[in-house]
């Protein structure tokens, strides 16, 4: 649940970003990280294996600026994407307000993006919040570069029949190494996360 | 909140991110070696992902393509031939390979890429990074020679005892058969013994 300090008209907003290991959840926000660390005075925090795996998460918090009055403060994380990881996930989704769901294009990976939203549905339960009743989430459909290296790739389309049919929320066709769609992503996560507070708390 | 205070809202947002995104805009994001490793990155990926001929074939080929391209850096040059030498190894023991190997692709790589990107390290560190590289990789090495060695042992030891076993085991073999028989003659001569013993004892009555 976000933060707001009514005195000091500040808002502090959580987003997390979840979905598969290793579908570039980490290299979304090194990304966003390098495009606007000239102007933050925050580092960003990663806590990796030495395989580059997040064992725990990443964090790389910012101020937004003022909105209508409000300071804003945005928090973005990322998750440990591998299946094992699933108490440190839910223990990061604790007091989110907004989720960017990045799916791997590749098509050996569907079955791990189904599973991954799937997982995400029971721990957003598990802190009273239905995915499905107009959460604030955005989907990426990442790794849209590997398609010139030959890798097959699910077409965006069936990507979303099959992970959007039932949220019907934004999404974007990425590539994060290359940082296609990254800050359209993050763009889109942050305005529909406040607008989201701003009808709960209006 | 009615449609025109959202919209409002919208806007406001939408103008402050593009004001906070868009300012350094015009500003590359990654450099240009940095897009050189994107192929590399791709084939590392799907190596961790499943070892085929292919990806190997493919990092064979894609590791002498970038030697050249970087042999004014000496730190990533030795990295690379790194990669092609682990690359190499894995695809002559394929099954057999050193369960580390791959997670000294993995490793290598990761410093490769750390070391050439964008917010790369000092030149200090970028020699502590590619030594504890180089390190490794020599343990590996190590490894690799001491589980030849033993392997190669195991499996002298291993047919000797085998031919052992089998001469031992002839000669059990034919001792117990011995054994058998002898007991079995003795045996014989016995109930044939006493079969004559209760024929004499049979006659007598009968005389009687």
């Amino acid at each position: 649940m976000a933060v707001i300090h009514i005195r000091n008209k500040e808002v502090q907003i959580k987003i997390v970003y979840v979905g598969p290991g290793r579908g570039g959840k980490t290299t979304n926000l090194e990304f966003i990280f390098g495009k606007i660390r000239h102007r933050i005075l925050s580092d960003m925090v990663s806590i990796k294996t030495h395989g580059d795996r997040t064992l725990f998460f990443d964090f790389l918090p910012f101020e937004l600026g003022q909105i209508q009055g409000y300071k804003i403060k945005t928090q973005l994380y990322t998750v440990p994407g591998q299946v094992k990881y699933n108490a440190t996930r839910k223990l990061v989704l604790k007091g989110v307000d907004g989720i960017v769901f990045v799916a791997d294009s590749m098509v050996v990976m569907r079955d791990k993006n189904i599973t991954a939203l799937k997982n995400l549905e029971e721990n957003l339960a598990y802190y009273d919040i239905d995915l499905y009743d107009g959460f604030p989430v955005i989907l990426q459909y990442n790794k849209r570069d590997l398609g010139d290296s030959g890798i097959p790739l699910m077409d965006v389309q069936t990507m979303n029949d099959e992970l959007n049919a039932k949220l019907q929320v934004p999404f974007f066709a990425a590539s994060a190494t290359r940082g296609d769609n990254v800050i359209a992503t993050v763009k889109k996560a942050i305005s529909t996360t406040i607008v989201s507070l701003q009808d709960q708390f209006a | 909140m009615n449609n025109q205070t959202r919209e409002n809202l919208v806007n406001d947002i939408e103008n402050r991110l593009d004001d906070f995104f868009d300012e350094g805009l015009n500003e590359p994001s990654v450099k240009p070696e940095k897009v050189s490793l994107q192929k590399l990155k791709s084939i590392i990926l799907s190596i961790d992902w499943e070892i085929t001929e292919a990806c190997l074939d493919d990092l064979a080929g894609e590791t002498t393509a970038l030697m050249p391209r970087f042999e004014n850096d000496r730190l990533s040059h030795t990295l690379l031939r790194m990669l092609r030498a682990v690359g190499e190894y894995i695809r002559k023991r394929k099954a057999r390979s050193h369960p580390d190997a791959i997670k000294r692709i993995m490793s290598v790589f990761n410093s490769l890429e750390q070391i050439t990107s964008e917010n790369q390290p000092d030149e200090g560190l970028k020699k502590i990074i590619v030594a504890k590289e180089i390190a490794a990789f020599k343990k590996l090495k190590e490894n690799v020679g001491a589980q030849q060695k033993s392997s190669g042992q195991a499996v002298k030891a291993t047919d000797n005892s085998e031919d052992g076993d089998h001469f031992v085991d002839h000669h059990k073999l034919e001792a117990a058969v011995s054994a058998v028989e002898k007991r079995l003659n003795s045996q014989v001569t016995e109930l044939k013994a006493q079969l004559k013993t209760l024929q004499d004892e049979l006659d007598l009555l009968r005389s009687r």
